[in-house]
């Protein structure tokens, strides 16, 4: 039962890899002006060849679901959103499984967060500080990633 | 259609929520030996640490089972499976019929022969909730433990032991700690962690005997050597070994635990085993294992439970791995990390080791391919390595750079689960090729209406 879901894309072509996205994460969820903070980290160099993007693409089945041992991690079934909660105990099992690099550690907490789509706002607040327009929030047909995804293929 | 789960953990609330999202009208029932809302076993050490609430235990909330219509018969035990009537007996002589049997009945602990164990009030074992109370309460009238056994478990229980202010003496029988879990130099550096912390950990060496009254309990243990440890509380952890009890007298085929198929099916097509009870395909070794852990046990769950109610999904297999760590210092160890103990050749090591930082990172390649990994202080990336060992993705490229420049690591996945899609353009086709790149971005439409706005403003 695939939820049709808006997500967090990032146009290489655009990303200049300034990682305002993640301080504005940072500022947002966390009350700190810091990239590495951030849930979303996108870099790009164009001169040293790499470009990658960690953000959490709210998997049909999320791995870090069914790692975490707490139960603190959940899938809304309405709107598709994966999100964790307080009652993390930092045992990092879903760090180890999310394929994508997208459960980050707070070390000061000793918790793992991840990306909720600020959910209680009215968007994520990476898409608005983006300055070049490289993030979007939209929901596409034709994803190029392979999403993981092992649930029941009746829709 | 009537389901019945034996055992109610990771596998068992898998296998409920997968059937309930297939199968809506199906009876479902749980039978498990223990007596509470299902909780998280591997929190209990966190429990006997204090630094998680009575509140915080259950892995589910309480309308769980009401959520998912299951009929819960809790401290129940079941005592026979009759496989061609279909139909299980509880201890106290009810029936049940079946036509889809999950068994997640988990694993049971390998208590060793040594003299006066059983014997005593306070000589206890540590894996399930009850058991912890039992602990907690013992604490009470002294502080001196001994955990006999230095496995994952023994650690955990150490651990939280020591963070519930006890002083703790850690017992092995083997050379060294947590073999099972991590190679030599690994476990040299989880051992000086733990001595720093206060823990005394005494390797190569048996339990004589464990003494101590009938009305107090408890008082110490003698060791091989002669010496004598004081104590109060004693944990046996010497190791787990798949429940297996219930197939036993039956026709299904029990290797080191249950056998299955990718379908999580036994002998019988109708009783379906996983978690920590299953022997499934394990991916790096490429041969059946049984990998205990949480992750594998829901993972497994899930697919069986998927299987159950007729959506067969082909399980590809699991990859044995654990997470903890000790002092805020992470530890993650996955897949064939040790190739030199269990003697397979033609493996290739590649180490960065940072004594300073407390840093050590190995990984081992067989045949271009990742096979496990061992992390310890540094885990940023662990989940990229965990996919190159599940995938078993060829690593000829990147092999050099996983250690050292890890942004490429993402940047490889990425374009590979691209490739993986069949009949879709790869968006962004080569990192390397600097020109396509920027004919892209300038043939892009926003960006060529960003730079006329731009021209226009001006």
């Amino acid at each position: 039962m695939a939820v049709k879901q808006k997500q967090i894309y990032c146009r290489p072509a655009l990303c200049i890899g300034c990682r305002i996205c993640a301080n504005a994460c940072a500022l947002t969820h966390e009350g700190e002006a810091n990239p590495r903070l951030g849930r979303i980290n996108i870099r790009q160099n164009l001169f040293e060849r790499y470009e990658y993007q960690e953000l959490c693409r709210h998997c049909e089945d999320p791995p870090c679901l069914d790692a975490c041992m707490v139960g603190c991690i959940e899938k809304d079934e309405e709107t598709g959103i994966v999100t964790n909660d307080d009652r993390c105990v930092g045992c990092w099992m879903c760090v180890m499984v999310c394929p994508y690099g997208s459960m980050k550690r707070n070390l000061v907490r000793q918790m793992a967060v991840k990306c909720d789509q600020c959910k209680e706002l009215d968007g994520p607040v990476c898409v608005e500080a983006c300055p070049t327009g490289a993030l979007v929030f939209e929901d596409r047909e034709d994803v190029t990633e392979k999403p993981f995804f092992t649930g029941p293929s009746v829709t | 259609m009537e389901y019945l789960i034996i055992g109610n953990s990771a596998a068992a609330v898998g296998a409920i929520e997968s059937i309930r999202r297939i199968d809506q009208t199906g009876n479902l029932t749980i039978v498990s030996n223990e007596k509470e809302h299902v909780y998280s076993r591997p929190l209990i050490a966190h429990y006997l640490a204090g630094d998680v609430t009575e509140d915080r235990m259950p892995y589910r909330p309480e309308d769980f089972y009401q959520k998912h219509r299951v009929k819960t018969l809790l401290g129940k035990t079941v005592t026979d499976l009759d496989t061609l009537a279909e139909q299980v007996c509880l201890e106290d002589g009810t029936i049940i019929k079946y036509d889809r049997l999950l068994l997640s009945t988990g694993s049971k602990v390998n208590v060793p022969p040594i003299a006066g164990c059983g014997d005593f009030e306070g000589v206890g074992i540590f894996q399930t909730y009850e058991d912890t109370r039992q602990i907690i309460a013992r604490l009470q009238k002294g502080k001196r433990a001994v955990v006999i056994g230095a496995g994952l478990i023994g650690l955990r229980a150490a651990y939280g032991l020591q963070e519930a202010g006890a002083e703790v003496t850690l017992v092995e029988l083997l050379p060294r700690i947590a073999s099972r879990v991590l190679d030599q130099k690994g476990s040299e550096m989880v051992r000086k962690q733990l001595e720093e912390g206060g823990i005394k950990v005494i390797t190569n060496c048996a339990v004589q005997e464990i003494t101590g009254t009938a009305e107090e309990g408890v008082k110490g243990i003698i060791l091989k050597n002669g010496e004598k440890i004081d104590c109060s509380v004693v944990i046996i952890a010497t190791g787990v070994a798949p429940n297996t009890t219930l197939a036993e007298n039956t026709l299904i085929e029990v290797n080191m635990g249950i056998v299955v198929n990718p379908y999580f099916q036994t002998s019988f097509s109708n009783i379906f085993a996983a978690g920590d009870v299953a022997e499934t395909f394990d991916i790096p070794r490429a041969t059946g294992m049984v990998n205990a852990n949480w992750p594998n046990a829901y993972e497994q769950g899930r697919y069986a439970g998927l299987c159950m109610a007729g959506e067969m999904q082909r399980y590809p297999g699991s990859v044995g791995m654990n997470s903890v760590s000790f002092y805020d210092v992470p530890l993650i160890s996955m897949g064939l990390f040790d190739p030199e103990a269990e003697g397979i050749e033609g493996a290739e090591v590649k180490v960065r080791i940072s004594e300073k930082n407390n840093i050590y990172q190995k990984l081992v390649f067989k045949d271009n391919r990742l096979k496990g990994a061992v992390l310890i202080g540094d885990i940023s990336y662990a989940g990229a390595i965990n996919d190159l060992i599940r995938e078993q993705s060829l690593v000829g490229i990147i092999k050099d750079s996983i250690l050292e420049e890890k942004y490429q690591l993402y940047d490889y996945l990425r374009k590979k689960r691209e490739a993986d899609v069949e009949g879709i353009a790869i968006e962004w086709p080569e990192t390397h090729s600097s020109t396509r790149r920027y004919e892209k971005s300038f043939n892009e439409k926003s960006w060529t209406e960003r730079e006329l706005d731009k021209r226009a403003w001006r």
